[in-house]
């Protein structure tokens, strides 16, 4: 298990809630209680998405900080570059992303749109689009298992 | 019978991709996507029938269901004018087992969803394909299906309703 796997299963747990609401809503042909019970299923999980986001940007510094470390052994001539980025205390997280994958690759962009939704709901936009929340979990995991810190 | 549209059903289809600068999910003209998304739906609710049909034994049968409105952000920002997503009911007799209502196309984490909703749970679909590619690859997630998801297959369908 990961820790977005690991937080994908709580997601579980509180998403029988809104399920229930639903079921209740649709047995009954209650179009408004279920609109209600499917916007709160929405807000859900864009809370859920916020901490999973939490633990990916924890793992993209980790990794970002073996890759620095591990670039950084040897004369300095072959090193200097990359003891820049060293105790750097602020570097854009896309920055960190494009070192850990290549540029431009679909996981690339898939995590820059993972970090585009974040901000979105982070800064307060009135964002409509909807999470596949187990989904983004494995991505998540599976990105991160592709980082090259060698 | 296939669990899935096979490679050739998207060559049938003339989609217009223009490419735009900006994030990922501008690199595809948004009325392609509506169009090949309401393509996938109709293919979902061809196979599912083609599912309940194989065994007639089991009595189920499918109908459709008032469609669902979309309009989602993109749309409207590249003024595509609204669309309506087919949603069908799986019955046995006349009791309803499961409506599959299209949620949307632009979801973070999936090429599309489709809610299910069941007298006992309202697991999802979600297309965890890339945008344009074949084969479809609906997953279920909820529900009792596990929460890492298991691909949507005729015996899983069939577990489904028989829950109800």
């Amino acid at each position: 298990m990961s820790v977005f796997l690991d937080i994908v299963e709580q997601h579980s747990i509180t998403d029988v809630a809104f399920e229930v609401a639903i079921i209740a809503a649709y047995g009954a042909n209650d179009d408004a209680a279920f609109d209600r019970a499917f916007a709160a299923r929405e807000l859900n999980d864009q809370a859920y998405f916020l901490f999973l986001f939490t633990r990916l940007e924890g793992e993209i510094d980790a990794a970002f900080e073996r890759l620095v470390a591990n670039k950084s052994v040897g004369p300095w001539a072959d090193v200097r570059a990359w003891q820049v980025w060293r105790d750097r205390d602020r570097v854009d997280l896309m920055a960190k992303v494009e070192l850990l994958l290549e540029k431009g690759r679909r996981e690339c962009e898939e995590l820059r749109s993972f970090h585009k939704a974040r901000n979105l709901i982070a800064h307060g936009d009135q964002w409509k689009t909807k999470f596949a929340i187990p989904a983004v979990a494995q991505r998540m995991h599976d990105l991160v298992s592709a980082f090259v810190t060698v | 019978m296939t669990d899935a549209p096979d490679d050739e059903s998207i060559h049938s289809h003339k989609f217009v991709v223009q490419r735009f600068d900006g994030p990922e999910e501008f690199h595809l003209d948004p009325r392609a996507r509506v169009d090949e998304w309401l393509v996938r739906l109709d293919q979902l609710r061809q196979m599912v029938e083609e599912w309940v049909q194989a065994d007639a034994s089991e009595g189920f049968s499918v109908h459709p269901a008032r469609p669902v409105k979309m309009l989602e952000e993109l749309m409207i920002k590249f003024h595509v004018p609204e669309a309506e997503m087919p949603a069908f009911t799986v019955r046995s007799g006349s009791r309803e087992l499961a409506f599959f209502r299209p949620n949307a196309l632009w979801v973070v984490g999936a090429n599309g969803r489709v809610d299910i909703i069941t007298p006992t749970s309202a697991p999802m679909l979600v297309d965890t394909s890339q945008p344009f590619t074949r084969p479809v690859r609906w997953v279920l997630y909820g529900g009792r299906a596990t929460a890492q998801g298991a691909m949507f297959t005729r015996s899983r369908l069939v577990d489904l309703l028989h829950e109800q």
